[in-house]
């Protein structure tokens, strides 16, 4: 994700929880197969523009020190990070960011962005710490079903949700308004049938998982 | 160089008489003789919050961060310690850095962040239309006070001192050779340096004639905190000038010693190298 944020020159917001911050489990990592991804700098030469109008809405950077003036600016601005009020530049700047937003897009559909467990049954949707109790629960309760995790909740994968429209899924969340399945239901019109929703504070019991499970099959 | 050529060509929208004018004046005079002491303007960045102090980061043709509402200080620590060779002006008002910003103030000076503060202090918030700040006078008459302020001023140079500010000082926005001398040395001072600014708001709080009769210009600093408290608190005279300076370790030295994290980047080999002395591989 930090790759992706240093490439396209945007903030990320990696979700977490209790639940996962108080576990601790060991992980293999191997240092030579990191990527780090190298942004786009702007070139010697010319004059700097730090938000210049690009085709994929992509200005390139440079930092101080430097001979240019180079302005980040908080408020809506002109390609030079001055301040602007003017209409048609406002109009131009958020299509910009629009069109990095498509970019940011195009790049997440070449990349893995839902776990998918299990080929069969009926359809789970869960994130986060949540799916491994879906899994343990379905291991406990011997019950066959297909489980679709998205890594990522914005850009929304639902590209890679196609092929569930009409599976009528169960969602289990960790949440009281169900907020996941709301947002299943905004990016890609499908509905759930059944939300199991759980939210004391705790983490899902995987027996008592499986019986909500049973029951909403 | 020429003064001028730091100012760029964004329409000017502050009133006309604003004391904000004193401080762009002073500004890039401040930057021609630090120049001449070494400091290029390629090596000096600022950064600025909201209200109408915010406009000069559009008006000084100086790289920077046009930040949100009292996160200047925040925004320029950050500056600092991302590469420790550029020397950081933050503008704020007192309403930004003194309201919504203070707790930024006080850790900036808790912990002596090398940075320059430069506050715009007109006792208002005249951006939008002129509300009581927390530096306006008790019954204080604006939109959100019509019947006057019910509460006392802040002492911000004070809070500042007690807080471990290593360079305190007070302009005034007509003042301008003293000004721009406050400027230069509050940036090649180490360590955390503030100007608390007073600059009159013509339209919502116009304080110039009280401010030419009581601004008077001291020569030496107080010799100590204490001493420096009592011309903060003076009130028939408005002691101008730098009011306390002391040495002491800034933040990123403290911190990084001598590295710069920009120019001392580390390769890729050698923060492979890191990691896998952690994970033991």
């Amino acid at each position: 994700m930090l790759n992706l944020c240093w490439k396209y020159q945007v903030p990320g917001i990696l979700l977490t929880e209790k639940h996962l911050s108080e576990s601790a489990m060991s992980v293999e990592l191997k240092p030579e197969d990191i990527e780090i991804m190298e942004p786009k700098m702007a070139n010697d030469g010319e004059e700097y523009l730090r938000y210049k109008i690009t085709d994929d809405g992509i200005s390139p950077l440079k930092f101080p020190p430097s001979e240019d003036m180079i302005k980040w600016n908080s408020y809506e601005h002109s390609e030079n990070g001055i301040t602007t009020e003017d209409a048609e530049t406002i109009s131009k700047m958020h299509d910009a960011r629009f069109r990095k937003g498509e970019t940011v897009e195009k790049a997440l559909r070449e990349m893995k962005t839902v776990n998918v467990y299990g080929d069969s049954g009926p359809v789970i949707f869960t994130y986060g710490s949540t799916t491994m109790s879906v899994v343990e629960a379905l291991k406990a309760g011997d019950i066959e079903a297909t489980v679709i995790q998205p890594i990522y909740l914005e850009p929304f994968p639902k590209w890679a949700m196609k092929d569930f429209a009409d599976s009528n899924p169960i969602v289990i969340e960790q949440s009281v308004s169900g907020m996941f399945a709301n947002l299943i239901t905004e990016k890609t019109g499908i509905s759930p049938g059944t939300i199991i929703k759980r939210y004391d504070g705790r983490p899902f019991d995987p027996e008592e998982l499986a019986e909500a499970i049973k029951e909403a099959i | 160089m020429m003064a001028k050529e730091l100012i760029t060509s964004a329409e000017n929208t502050w009133c006309t008489g604003c004391g904000n004018f004193g401080i762009l004046n002073a500004v890039p005079k401040a930057v021609k003789k630090l120049e001449e002491k070494g400091v290029g303007k390629d090596k000096i960045v600022i950064t600025a919050g909201i209200g109408c102090h915010g406009k000069i980061h559009d008006y000084l043709a100086l790289s920077g961060l046009y930040s949100i509402h009292g996160r200047g200080s925040a925004v320029g620590q950050g500056m600092k310690i991302a590469n420790p060779d550029l020397k950081v002006i933050a503008f704020g008002g007192d309403g930004d850095s003194y309201g919504e910003g203070i707790a930024h103030m006080i850790f900036a000076a808790k912990r002596n962040a090398d940075i320059t503060v430069l506050i715009h202090d007109n006792g208002a918030y005249s951006l939008t239309t002129g509300q009581a700040s927390p530096t306006s006078e008790r019954s204080f008459k604006g939109p959100s006070t019509p019947e006057g302020s019910a509460e006392d001023p802040l002492n911000p140079l004070a809070l500042m001192l007690i807080s471990g500010a290593t360079f305190v000082a007070r302009g005034y926005s007509a003042k301008l050779d003293n000004l721009v001398e406050l400027i230069v040395r509050g940036v090649m001072h180490e360590g955390f340096s503030i100007i608390d600014i007073l600059q009159p708001s013509v339209v919502f709080n116009d304080a110039y004639d009280e401010y030419n009769e009581k601004t008077e210009i001291i020569e030496s600093p107080a010799e100590s905190v204490d001493e420096a408290i009592k011309l903060t608190r003076e009130r028939e005279r408005l002691p101008i000038g730098v009011l306390y300076e002391k040495q002491k370790e800034p933040h990123h030295k403290a911190l990084l010693g001598d590295f710069n994290p920009v120019a001392d980047r580390f390769s890729r080999e050698k923060r492979l190298k890191a990691i896998r002395e952690i994970i033991g591989g």
